[in-house]
């Protein structure tokens, strides 16, 4: 399954984020972050992949590098919770 | 590509990682992909029982051998400082357990001295002021 779609028509990212190595909590803090500058929009199976549509509220940002961005905040975030 | 390893695959402009999380374990990919992001984007995946999968995107595009090499450097880095602090746990948790009993001891002491002045008795009335009171005018 593709970790991450670019819809160019919706001019939206797609972002599928597999649970058993990115925890929940995280992705909705990382999420709710992000919320300010793009319409998020979290679905799918929680024990297994969760779905993240980010939709930028400006045409001057680039959807594709938001998604990507995205990664690595969750990834920080995770890191960070970590002892080592 | 030549003589990339098996678990290395050249894609694009990404590549892809198969990680045997017997030998780096889900934390050591997490702190190994930490220290790259500021040079190309990370997307972790798969099972961390079976086989992760990383996928990095360089964010310069002429950075991707370097990127694979330093990812592979850190994973290794950051495994044996794991294995390292895992062996040294029980030390670590000892010597601050050690350190935070011999505070509680000293701060009671310190209390205990504190308790004994207040209690020295003054049979001769030495504690007492000797300066005459003023007279009223």
């Amino acid at each position: 399954m593709e970790r991450l779609i670019f819809d160019r028509k919706r001019h939206a990212v797609i972002l599928n984020l597999n649970t058993r190595v990115y925890k929940m909590d995280k992705i909705l803090k990382i999420a709710q972050t992000f919320s300010q500058a793009c319409n998020v929009d979290v679905s799918g199976d929680v024990d297994c992949t969760v779905q993240v549509t980010l939709k930028p509220k400006s045409r001057n940002m680039r959807a594709e590098e938001i998604g990507y961005e995205f990664f690595n905040h969750v990834l920080a975030e995770m890191k960070i919770s970590e002892d080592i | 590509m030549t003589d990339s390893p098996k678990n290395v695959q050249y894609l694009k402009d990404r590549v892809l990682f198969s990680i045997n999380p017997k030998i780096y374990p889900l934390e050591v990919v997490h702190s190994a992909a930490y220290a790259l992001i500021d040079k190309a984007y990370v997307m972790l995946d798969g099972d961390p029982n079976d086989e992760i999968i990383a996928e990095l995107k360089p964010k310069n595009k002429g950075e991707i051998r370097e990127v694979v090499t330093k990812f592979a450097e850190e994973l290794l880095n950051y495994a044996v400082y794991y294995n390292q602090s895992r062996m040294n746990k029980g030390v670590r948790e000892m010597i601050i357990g050690r350190v935070f009993s011999t505070n509680i001891q000293a701060s009671e002491t310190t209390q205990e001295k504190d308790e004994k002045c207040d209690e020295i008795a003054d049979p001769l009335g030495i504690a007492k002021p000797w300066t005459p009171p003023k007279k009223k005018r």
